[in-house]
């Protein structure tokens, strides 16, 4: 099952659909919105990158804080902690979720 | 003196065309048979969405189906918009020289401001900047704009709302309301305005003429205007257009340029 996050940054509306495992495991992340992020295709290696990585707050934001440095990503009027906020929002969606089942 | 070819260039009926030109130009600078260049064309019905973007989150699909809008994807990333005969869009791609700025905040304002500048001497003395990358007249948004930095050419389009239907508009965009809220508007129509609204009735040849003015200024440039693109590009064009910009991988499922670039460039 997917959940979708939804975050506003200074600049640009982050949208993110996400799985996860019952460990919090990312299984699979879709990052998508009106932001402006230069080079462009480095989007798509923060999303592979987050594959397999626990869903949570500290850990999400060193993992993209180190993409950003790997490949000089720019994202004028935002930051990785509002990549960080956006995938958190949907996390609670699953949360929500899964308190409900128990 | 730098020569910079202009070029109204345009198949207002097939936005997937338009589009895939829009690639064109800058890819064939990049590979070396290009020219630096302004082009400004017309979409007749259609929504253009953003690099990053999924169409059914930024669209109503349905309205879009009854409407006969094409929805077609743009390599450069931002929000989607409307384009009628009513907006005018233009770009510009150009090799990278000392006058272009390196920081991207300050690559954005290098090429909104002749067109600031372009609204101002057409009589729009309230047109700004707005934020990262919009035009504005006082609160409302007059054009949106992209820039884009791949394949070693430095990439700028924008639109232009001159008289587009803005109701229209407003059936086809589907804008959480964070992103309205964050703007001081609940409705789109509350965001955005025509310049004919502002001016009266103008017309897209006037303003076309007063970018290249202050183009001409900016650039440091001649602009000479021509006809045609070449048969290179064209044909570039034609397969970006066979491969890319007519196909759902593109358009609809968010693909990655490097998904197609090996079909299209070998």
């Amino acid at each position: 099952m997917a959940y979708e996050g939804i975050h506003k940054a200074k600049k640009g509306l982050i949208r993110v659909r996400l799985s996860l495992d019952p460990n919090k495991i990312i299984k699979n992340i879709e990052i998508s919105g009106d932001f402006f992020l230069y080079p462009e295709d480095a989007l798509w290696i923060i999303e592979k990158h987050l594959v397999g990585k626990k869903a949570e707050k500290n850990e999400l934001l060193a993992e993209i804080k180190k993409i950003y440095l790997k490949h000089n990503i720019e994202t004028p009027f935002l930051n990785p902690e509002d990549f960080v906020k956006a995938i958190l929002n949907a996390v609670r969606k699953y949360e929500e979720d899964t308190c409900n089942i128990l | 003196m730098r020569k910079i070819r202009a070029i109204f260039y345009e198949k207002p009926e097939d936005a997937y065309y338009n589009l895939a030109v829009e690639e064109a130009i800058p890819r064939a600078l990049s590979l070396g048979y290009g020219k630096p260049t302004i082009r400004f064309f017309r979409n007749e019905n259609a929504v253009i969405i953003g690099y990053f973007q999924y169409a059914e989150r930024e669209v109503n699909l349905r309205e879009a189906e009854l409407l006969k809008v094409q929805v077609v994807r743009r390599f450069t990333g931002g929000g989607a918009v409307y384009h009628d005969l009513g907006n005018l869009n233009y770009a510009i791609s150009l090799p990278f020289t000392k006058i272009i700025p390196t920081d991207i905040v300050e690559y954005y304002r290098f090429f909104l401001k002749p067109i600031v500048n372009a609204l101002k001497s057409l009589g729009a003395t309230n047109a700004s900047l707005g934020g990262l990358n919009d035009l504005n007249i006082e609160t409302r948004k007059v054009g949106g704009t992209a820039a884009s930095r791949k394949w070693g050419v430095a990439f700028f389009h924008g639109t232009l709302l001159i008289n587009t239907n803005l109701e229209t508009m407003a059936r086809l965009l589907t804008p959480p309301l964070e992103k309205l809220k964050d703007k001081g508007a609940t409705r789109i129509r509350e965001r955005v305005v025509n310049l004919s609204e502002i001016l009266g009735s103008i017309k897209i040849e006037e303003v076309v003429d007063a970018i290249i003015r202050e183009f001409e200024k900016t650039f440091e440039a001649q602009i000479e205007w021509k006809d045609d693109l070449t048969e290179k590009e064209l044909s570039l064009a034609e397969k970006l257009y066979a491969y890319k910009y007519t196909n759902k991988e593109w358009n609809y499922r968010r693909k990655p340029s490097s998904f197609f670039d090996k079909t299209i460039f070998g």
